[in-house]
């Protein structure tokens, strides 16, 4: 099987004197489409919902107003708390943290992030945080002493986006190489095409990857992106614990704040939700 | 806009590659003989040798034109050199016509074994089709050719008629240097000049002579005068030397200078003898072409030439003969100075025709047609996510799963939902697994741009495609998802694309570049057969709703070693 060109850390020339590879957003780009702004639901009588056994009662009535209004209804995947409220449904700090984390993951993956944050809060003695850059290299270089090392213009390996066997079969629709013209040829300039390297995504980061010798950095860094501490991944076990919470967290469904929300809605920021999904429709379970 | 007409595939070419490929092909001695002849051809009981030298330089440059959407207009200079030795003037015996002839090529396709052929067809060029757009070196016949014609002709007469002891000489300059006595006559040689009479041209001519009669003792220079009428045809001119105009005036008369009391008699009993002298010149025919009759003539002779040849252009030999490409079929546009060469007829149904223009100021563009564009994108989306459009596909992914009931990938033109540019439109819809809640349906739909960049060294020439969602940030991890699930089935879908329109157009396919999704390329096929070496190179690529472009450009070379190829490598002739 090929190796991706991902699939073990890597030498990138781009990276200059930046001494850790952000997960800038190479692809994003900006359409032509502006949202207009979205708004707010009326006439809909407050509804409140204090436990889980009230949200699960509740749900019929919920699905039916966020239902009332397509447009709006993406604003629950902005968030789903602020966008109950907005429908009239106001919950409890409680459902609101049960909505917010259950959705966050699936059960598995919520598992294992429930496990590890356990787990790292009990060894530091406080909450893990291992995408806050400034407390992960306060907690990698102060707290578990690593040794700084130098991985400028080295990437990180990273799991392809696609299974080898699906690759194997998209590659099939290719037409075959095929040496029609014999002979030498004076040429001097050889043509080619290619596609972009995917992305590299810190949920994609290879936890199970060698990892190369690098020199040490005479100065630790204040700053430590999770890209970075993946290079410290096998030198504490904190370490590699604090790289797969990092991860797990940024497979997470991304909740926006209270001001993005309000820019989103208003159509003064844009948002990926606003701009591609159409619709959203619940279920109306049956009473 | 129509990219590929009927067909799944089109190769635009614009008109200066196609004239730098003629002229390549021009240098071909073996394709196209430079040098024709000697051929004989007879004209007015004379025989000629004709040779015909084709011309392409800077003084007399070939070119081409194209005249409608199925002809190509060829521009051919040459030098044809007619020989005749036996002419009667002397400087009429090889005569070099300067000639510039508009030959129109026919745009065709033709089967050979079985497989389609694209190329220039010229079996039905009629003469009539050929033009002459310039004819220079034709000579006209005038008093100066008739003079030559008289002194060549002198040489080959008796130049002295006794009748018992008296003599009549006949001179010419000192052409004949054993007549006695030498000549002093007037004109010193023979005369020659076109007088027209009553609607008639005529050649009066003066020719020097000497009389001796010794019984009258009387010794004089003198001439004969005579007019004979001249008749010209398209191709020929002839003079009877034995046909005495029937004019009082133009009759030939016997000039003595000698004043004689027998001079009258004298004249009297010599006149009837020149006549006769006169006759011996014959009925003198040269070919003498006005220059209708030479264009036609021309017209003719290239008609015959070339009215059995074609020229293929996309051949299954050019390639593998195993991989024959498929009827190809060509266009031209010629208010855009385009050549458009079709391939994989997709609709029978419908008589072929011509696409639009979509070469733009770019030398050379591939394009392939929104059909084939849907199928590649349907086999991929099929291998993907087998069973979306279908009851659906589950997408299972470490961030979450979904059902995804449909998926849509089609491309649009640009202006089309609000985008400024051409893009591929992603539309679906699918129900995400929330845990402990009901599953919404989810419908979305959004453009992705394929982002083209350019690696262009000396040496190298690679496109690399870089879809881009619009609108996604990557700060949020859900779309960072669905990024990957659809960037790289949009990569091996483009990869697929290109390559198919490499594949089907004639280009070649190298093996996969070491560790990337990509693979080294000739965009169209590399080689004219025995005249040019083609390098294209694709640097960019559009999207419409008609389908994909790649516009590139073109490097021209001549095949085989040129005396750049031999100074490089150091290996010019030496002295």
């Amino acid at each position: 099987m090929a190796r991706s060109p991902r699939s073990s850390p890597t030498k990138t020339a781009a990276l200059g004197s930046r001494p850790y590879q952000s997960f800038a957003p190479r692809a994003a780009r900006v359409t032509g489409r502006a949202p207009p702004p979205i708004e707010l639901p009326q006439g809909n009588a407050p509804l409140t919902i204090a436990t889980r056994r009230d949200l699960a009662a509740s749900q019929k009535e919920i699905a039916a107003r966020i239902n009332a209004d397509p447009r709006f209804a993406v604003m629950v995947l902005v968030n789903p708390v602020l966008a109950f409220k907005d429908l009239g449904i106001e919950l409890s700090a409680e459902v609101q943290h049960h909505l917010m984390h259950r959705t966050q993951h699936p059960v598995e993956l919520r598992k294992r992030r429930d496990a590890l944050e356990q787990a790292l809060r009990e060894a530091l003695g406080e909450e893990p945080r291992p995408n806050d850059r400034a407390w992960l290299a306060a907690t990698v270089f102060e707290r578990l002493k690593l040794a700084p090392v130098d991985s400028a213009g080295i990437e990180p390996a990273y799991l392809p986006p696609l299974n080898t066997a699906l690759i194997a079969r998209l590659a099939a629709l290719r037409p075959k190489p095929k040496p029609r013209y014999r002979g030498a040829r004076r040429a001097s300039v050889k043509a080619g095409i290619r596609v972009a390297a995917w992305q590299p995504a810190a949920r994609r980061l290879d936890l199970d990857a060698e990892l190369p010798k690098l020199p040490a950095l005479a100065q630790a860094p204040r700053e430590l992106a999770l890209d970075a501490l993946y290079f410290y991944k096998d030198a504490h076990p904190l370490a590699r614990q604090l790289l797969e919470l990092g991860i797990i967290q940024r497979q997470g469904f991304p909740f926006h704040t209270p001001d993005a929300y309000r820019k989103i809605r208003a159509g003064e920021r844009r948002n990926a939700f606003r701009n591609w999904i159409r619709s959203v429709r619940f279920p109306v379970a049956e009473s | 806009m129509n990219l590929t007409s009927n067909f799944d595939f089109c190769v635009e070419l614009g008109i200066d590659p196609v004239r730098a490929i003629f002229h390549l092909a021009l240098k071909n001695e073996a394709l196209f003989p430079h040098n024709i002849g000697p051929f004989a051809r007879v004209f007015s009981g004379r025989t000629m040798d004709i040779s015909v030298r084709l011309l392409d330089d800077i003084d007399a440059a070939a070119d081409l034109s194209f005249a409608d959407d199925k002809h190509i207009r060829f521009s051919i200079p040459f030098e044809l050199t007619a020989s005749v030795p036996d002419a009667p003037d002397p400087a009429l015996s090889e005569v070099t016509l300067k000639v510039v002839a508009g030959i129109p090529g026919a745009l065709a396709s033709w089967p050979v074994e079985g497989n389609d052929q694209l190329g220039i067809d010229f079996t039905a060029v009629a003469a009539a089709a050929v033009s002459i757009d310039s004819l220079a070196g034709l000579p006209s016949i005038d008093a100066g050719n008739f003079t030559a014609a008289l002194h060549s002709k002198y040489d080959s007469l008796e130049h002295r008629y006794t009748l018992a002891d008296n003599e009549l000489l006949l001179y010419d300059g000192n052409r004949d240097l054993t007549l006695d006595p030498p000549n002093a006559a007037t004109p010193f040689e023979i005369e020659a000049a076109l007088e027209a009479h009553a609607g008639t041209e005529y050649v009066k001519v003066r020719l020097p002579i000497h009389v001796s009669v010794p019984t009258a003792f009387y010794q004089s220079y003198g001439r004969i005068v005579f007019w004979r009428a001249v008749e010209r045809t398209g191709t020929t001119i002839t003079v009877n030397m034995a046909a005495e105009p029937a004019a009082a005036a133009l009759a030939t008369t016997v000039e003595l200078d000698a004043a004689s009391p027998a001079k009258d008699l004298i004249i009297a009993n010599l006149t009837p003898l020149a006549r006769n002298a006169l006759a011996g010149f014959g009925t003198i025919t040269e070919p003498g072409f006005d220059e209708t009759a030479a264009r036609q003539l021309l017209r003719d002779e290239i008609a015959a030439y070339i009215n059995v040849r074609r020229f293929p252009i996309y051949t299954p030999e050019s390639g593998d003969e195993e991989e024959p490409l498929a009827t190809p079929v060509g266009f031209l546009l010629p208010a855009d100075g385009v050549l458009a060469i079709l391939m994989n007829r997709r609709d029978g149904s419908v008589s072929d025709f011509a696409p639009d223009n979509f070469l733009g100021s770019s030398q050379l563009a591939l394009a392939v047609g929104r059909a084939k564009v849907d199928e590649i994108i349907a086999a991929a989306i099929d291998e993907e996510f087998p069973g979306v459009n279908d009851g659906g596909h589950e997408v299972s992914t470490e961030e979450g799963s979904a059902t995804l009931y449909t998926l849509s990938v089609v491309p649009a033109d640009a202006g089309s939902h609000d985008e400024a540019e051409g893009h591929l439109w992603v539309s679906g819809t699918a129900e995400v697994h929330i845990d402990c809640w009901p599953d919404p349906d989810v419908s979305f739909d959004g453009p992705i741009f394929l982002r083209v960049a350019l690696t262009e060294t000396p040496t190298e020439c690679t496109m690399e495609i870089q879809p881009q969602v619009g609108d996604f940030d990557f700060d949020q991890s859900c779309c960072d998802v669905f990024i990957d699930l659809i960037i790289p089935i949009v990569g091996w879908i483009m990869l697929a694309i290109i390559e198919s329109t490499i594949d089907e157009v004639g280009g070649e396919l190298a093996e996969e570049i070491a560790g990337g999704q990509g693979r080294a390329i000739q965009p169209i096929p590399p080689v004219v057969q025995g005249v040019a070496e083609l390098q294209a190179c694709l640097e960019d690529l559009s999207v419409g709703a008609d389908g994909f472009v790649f516009p590139g450009k073109l490097r021209i070379r001549r095949e085989g070693t040129s005396f750049e190829d031999l100074q490089g490598s150091g290996n010019l002739p030496r002295p």
